[in-house]
This record gives structure tokens, sequence and C-alpha cells, in this order.
């Protein structure tokens, strides 16, 4: 095989083979109640720090409770968790970068310039930051890393939507009376999409550090502070 | 470049008046009530009257432009409050623990550049060989890798396998090597990548093709004109990871029970310990972007199509 022909096959069956992980990956999160019987909350002392077995195929950990179906359920936190930050966030910086982008003028840089006062900040201690203000749970986490990012990706929409918003086939539909609105959906925002999921695929492993780097400083989990707690 | 300089200093209080207002927002959009953690830490019963007090005593009574130009008024002349627990000024206690973190971010920033530039010129120039193949598998583990997990297995493979190296505190350099380890991963495998990407970009430049036209030997067209115009987006990418790096040190110091201000963070988040969280963000903040500002400014130096292009006008 030649040099290339080798680099052709190996990244082929490296695109197959991520590909495949991140299915197994996200399947076996979905089917989770249905790959363990263990309640990945129940506690049995009796099997603390047991090995693998047949019943708990990764052992269990200081409380007796079943590895595995800890790792499943997580990865269905983990998993919904980001898949509902990336929802917001392109949401959200569709409707700043759009229309931004696609009013121009002072509308534009004064939304340009709240992005930038949100890039300021170094983005962990700021979602930090918010935990600590709203209050621990994973409600939080997803709306901490959501404000944290959502300016990145206005900033990104907005100058693909400017790069395309004086595009023949866009001047074309508003000639032809489609109107403002239309023609966003229509032509501009296909294109603009396409592009964005390329780089959303890439940072939604960043979003997942994130979440679960907050998760492991413990404020993923619902035990805010009530009345009565000390 | 005077200028250049004179107006990004110009605007350096703009900035932080800006996250200064978002932080005071973020603050007062929050469902908790600062009187009421205030409460619960001095252990006051939090009866309707002791609420009042508290509030008239943080100054949360009053209308909130009055509250954000007090509470910025007094941030201006260095003073965040008393601790909600310790009743200890704030900022003194900040100042206490920040060297602390910025010994560990800037070991870390010193290692991930030290080992990045070799590891990515060496990539770029065994292109497809067993070298880059290596560099490239570690710069995805780097940055694939979460890294409290990556701390907790340092410490299990030299502190309590191979008994190498002190699993938590702070004292001489030994202490230094697994929570430096841990906050620069990340920053390691971006800046390989990304210095191996600028240098084959630009091997294959035509100042290259003419300075080897030149017959000058391949030492000097790889060391004097790639590998130097390969650097110049690493400054850029220098400034952005130090807040990686702040976002890193949280962890590794939760980790590794490191005294620094993270940590310190991290305890006032669950104390719910207002003044702390604010002098913490602002402070962070300030040396995030005045990191960014002597990296722009650095960069405009060395490239000067920045000087005039962007920062120009």
């Amino acid at each position: 095989m030649t040099p290339n022909g080798l680099k052709r096959y190996l990244r082929r069956g490296l695109v197959a083979f991520s590909i495949v992980a991140v299915l197994i990956l996200t399947l076996s999160a979905l089917c989770a109640p249905f790959l363990t019987a263990h309640d990945p909350t129940e506690i049995a002392l009796a099997d603390k720090f047991a090995e693998p077995s047949r019943a708990h195929p990764l052992g269990c950990d200081h409380l007796g409770r079943d590895v595995l179906s800890r790792l499943l359920y997580g990865a269905r936190t983990s998993l919904g968790a980001v898949a509902i930050i990336a929802g917001v966030i392109l949401l959200f910086g569709f409707a700043v970068g759009a229309t931004a982008g696609y009013a121009g003028g002072a509308f534009d840089s004064t939304l340009m310039r709240i992005c930038d006062v949100f890039l300021t900040f170094p983005t962990f201690i700021l979602a930090m930051f918010m935990i600590g203000v709203l209050g621990t749970g994973i409600v939080n986490v997803i709306l901490a890393v959501s404000l944290t990012h959502w300016a990145w990706y206005a900033r990104i929409i907005r100058s693909l939507v400017l790069a395309l918003k004086n595009r023949k086939h866009v001047l074309a539909a508003r000639v032809s009376g489609t109107g403002r609105f239309m023609t966003m959906v229509r032509h501009v925002l296909p294109p603009v999409f396409a592009q964005l999921a390329i780089l959303a695929t890439l940072d939604i492993g960043h979003m997942m550090m994130h979440v679960s780097g907050l998760s492991f400083l413990g404020w993923a989990s619902d035990r805010r502070p009530r009345n009565g707690a000390s | 470049m005077l200028r250049y300089i004179l107006k990004r200093l110009a605007l350096l209080p703009l900035i932080l008046l800006a996250v200064s207002l978002v932080v005071f927002g973020i603050l007062r959009l929050g469902e908790g009530d600062p009187a009421m953690s205030y409460l619960r830490m001095s252990n006051i019963p939090p009866t309707d009257q002791a609420l009042a007090v508290a509030r008239a005593e943080l100054g949360l009574d009053r209308p909130l432009h009055v509250q954000y130009l007090d509470w910025l008024g007094r941030a201006v002349r260095g003073d965040f409050g008393r601790s909600y627990v310790t009743k200890n000024p704030v900022l003194d206690e900040i100042l206490y623990y920040l060297p602390n973190t910025l010994i560990l971010a800037a070991a870390s920033l010193l290692l991930t550049l030290v080992l990045s530039v070799p590891l990515g010129m060496v990539a770029a120039l065994k292109k497809d060989q067993l070298p880059d193949h290596l560099t490239r598998g570690l710069s995805f583990f780097g940055v694939s890798m979460p890294n409290f997990w990556f701390g907790f297995l340092l410490v299990w493979l030299f502190s309590i396998k191979l008994g190498w190296l002190p699993p938590m505190g702070k004292g001489g350099p030994a202490y230094m090597v697994m929570p430096v380890l841990t906050m620069s991963l990340m920053s390691l495998g971006i800046n390989t990548r990304l210095i191996r990407a600028n240098m084959l970009d630009n091997m294959h430049s035509r100042y290259v093709l003419y300075a080897r036209a030149r017959g000058l030997p391949e030492s000097v067209v790889v060391g004097r004109h790639v590998l130097v115009n390969s650097l110049i987006p690493v400054i850029t990418a220098v400034g952005m990871h130090v807040g990686e790096l702040f976002g890193g040190a949280v962890i590794a110091e939760s980790i590794f029970a490191w005294p620094g201000v993270g940590r310190y963070a991290v305890s006032a988040i669950y104390n719910r310990d207002y003044p702390i969280m604010q002098c913490f963000i602002l402070i962070m903040t300030t040396i995030f972007v005045t990191m960014n500002l002597v990296v722009d400014i650095c960069y405009a130096w060395l490239d000067p199509r920045i000087r005039y292009e962007g920062g120009g006008q």
C-alpha cells in the first residue's frame, strides 16, 4: 500500500471508529435501564468494594453501588446536559448572531459589545461564579455553561451571516419579493448551520469537560442548602 | 506602536467596568438572599427582624444603582467587604492565597511552552512518520482526558503504586509536579497541535521556497524562518490558555489540597460567601484581561500587520 493510501485508509478507519464509538456510548446511555439491573443509587454495604463479577461487571464502589450502572446513568446525565447546552447555545447564538449580522449598524455593535464582555471572562471561573450565586444542581450547571459559551457562537454566526447576506442567491431572493425573515430562514441559515454543526461537534467535548468538571466539584447534584440545613 | 498601546490601555478600564456590571448583575439574579446566607453563617436565627437588620447592614435595602455605585466605589479602593465566615477583609484573604495559584499557573504555562514547541516541531518535520503519530496521539489524549480524572490517575501511579511523590499539600518542588501536570495537560495538547499546523502551513509558503532557492541550509530555513513565524500565533493562544489554566487550577487545587485561591473559592461557594466569590471572579478576570492585553501588545510588536489592520482604527 502506498503511504498515501495507507493514510487515507487510516483516516477512514479512524472516522468510522469514532462514529461507532460515539453511537455505542449514546445508545448505551439511552438504553441504560435495559443494560443493567441495578439502580445506580442503590446502596448495598455488603457489596462494598466488590470485585467485578457476574452480577456487577465492573464491581462496586465504597457504598456498594454498582459501578457499571453508575457509569451508564452518569453518561445519560452528561450527554443529556451537553445536548441541552448545545441546543440552547445554538438557538441563542443564532438569535443574537443572525439578527446582529443581518441588521448591522448600532444594533449590531451594541450586541457585539455585549458579547465582548462575556468573552473577557475566563469561562470556567464565570461558570463557577454563576453556580455559586444560582445554587447547585444540574439545571444551574446547564445554565452556567450555556451562559458562558453563547457569546462565542453569536460572534461566529454573525460573521458567517455577514459573509452570506450579500451573496447573489440571497439578494435574488430579496429582489424576487421574499420577506427579510423568510430569506433569512430559507437562504442564509441553512449554510450557516452546516458550517456550525462541524464546529459544535468539536466543541461539545469541551462543554462536556466543563460540565464534568463542575460535577466533580460536587455542584451538579441537587443538594442545595435549604432552610434547616447547616 | 505607542499609539496602539495607549489605545489598548485606555480601553482597559471600560472593559473592567463592563465586567463589574455583569458580576453585579449575576449577583442580583441569584435566588439566594445574601442576607439569609449572612445570618446562617453568623448563626443568627433568620427572623424577619434579623433579616431586616442584616439587609440594612449589608446595604441590600437601597435602590440597585446606589448599591452598584457604592459597591464599585469600594471595590476600586480595594475594599471588597468582609467574609461572612471569617469576618476578615476579603481582599487580604484572596491575596494571601493568590500567589500559590499563580505559581502553579506560571509553572504550567512554562511546561506547556517548553514541551509543546519541540513536540510540535518534531511532529511537523516528521509528518506522517512515527514521531508525528506519537505526538498527535499525545495531544489527542491531552485534549480528551478530563483533568480531574488525570489528576487521580497520577496520584494512583506516583503516590500509591510508586510512592515517588507526595499526594497532597504544599511543600518542596515535588509537591508541584502532579498539580502542574494535571493543569498543563489540556493546553499542552492544544498547543502542540497548533504549532504543528502552523509549521506545516509555513513550510509550504513562498518565502520558504525562496529561502531554499537561495541555498540556505535546512536548519536555517526551519530554525530562523519557519519556526519563528509559527510561534507568533502561539502567543495569542497563551493568552487563552491562562483562562483555561485558572479553571484547571480550581480542579487541581481541589484534588491535591493545594492552598490556592481556587480551592478557597470552592469552599466560599459551599458557604455561599458572596463577598469572596465577587472578589475572586473580579481578580481572576482582571488578571486574565491584563494578560491578554500584554499578549496583544507583544503580538502587535512582533507582527506589524496587526498594528495597522485590527487595532489601527
